[in-house]
């Protein structure tokens, strides 16, 4: 019976911690801009994920509202790859952000 | 609906990559579930000649249990691709996608050592020490299976989750 005690002890610990370390990876802003860095693009859905200088990490999908620049000129979305800083405007609906402007900065 | 051909219009077809997860989904469910439950009871009828089949039914419902849970992740990953985009909330989703991934993991390293378990002549001491390893991963895998099927759940009945293809949302 003890050694059953130790074992579920031991089974919740454990389910406990490897949840704790896989947390959501995946954060919410509230609506405005944020200087972050692509850290994802998946050109086939049109979907990046930025970090932002304060941390947080943002999944966003590109939507035919969504601005593309680079120097005040339109850009294309296989500019954004993985290190490229952006300045990135978004709203909010619900708990996603939708990005209205992404601004590739010129380092 | 005043008439079948209307209603007929506004029917969509279940022939979409994104209902291929929930398909799948509930094979490594019911294989984790029923497996542990198997291989606990194997362990419980040990020196019963009656009941030896229990350990290689549970071995055999665990590595189908794995295979399972990774067709579950790769069909996952098609659905996000048609439904992230209109989710209320992708946090969930991402959650769901980490948590079961860490999941599909577990379950394969947790067949593969019952298998090694029971292919491999061990020590006394040995022996114990894999088999306690088994039943405390397998009641993780339990509880981390409760989990991911409720986030997955969630993504359904709370966000409408590939219930309707996004076009008509």
């Amino acid at each position: 019976m003890q050694g059953m005690q130790k074992l579920l002890t031991a089974a919740v610990m454990s389910l406990s911690l490897l949840l704790a370390a896989c947390g959501s990876s995946i954060d919410v802003v509230d609506a405005g801009t944020y200087a972050g860095t692509v850290d994802k693009a998946v050109p086939d859905e049109q979907e990046i994920y930025v970090t932002l200088d304060n941390g947080k990490r943002l999944e966003l999908y590109f939507t035919e509202q969504t601005q593309l620049m680079r120097d005040d000129k339109p850009a294309q979305f296989a500019e954004l790859s993985e290190g490229t800083p952006v300045s990135v405007t978004v709203s909010r609906e619900g708990n996603a952000n939708k990005p209205q402007k992404v601004e590739i900065r010129t380092r | 609906m005043t008439d079948a051909g209307t209603a007929d219009a506004v029917l969509v077809t279940l022939w979409r990559i994104e209902l291929l997860h929930p398909a799948l989904v509930h094979f490594p469910v019911a294989l984790t579930l029923v497996g542990a439950a198997f291989w606990f009871c194997a362990l419980a009828a040990r020196g019963r000649p009656a009941l030896a089949w229990l350990a290689p039914a549970a071995a055999a419902l665990m590595t189908l249990a794995a295979l399972s849970a990774w067709a579950a992740v790769i069909s996952g990953g098609w659905a996000d691709a048609v439904v992230g985009r209109h989710l209320y909330d992708p946090r969930v989703v991402e959650t769901h996608e980490n948590r079961a991934t860490l999941l599909a993991w577990l379950l394969s390293v947790t067949a593969a050592l019952n298998l090694l378990l029971r292919r491999v002549s061990a020590g006394a001491t040995l022996r114990r020490a894999g088999l306690a390893a088994v039943a405390a991963l397998l009641l993780v895998c339990c509880g981390l299976l409760a989990h991911v099927g409720h986030l997955g759940a969630s993504l359904v009945y709370q966000q409408g989750a590939a219930v309707t293809p996004p076009e008509i949302h």
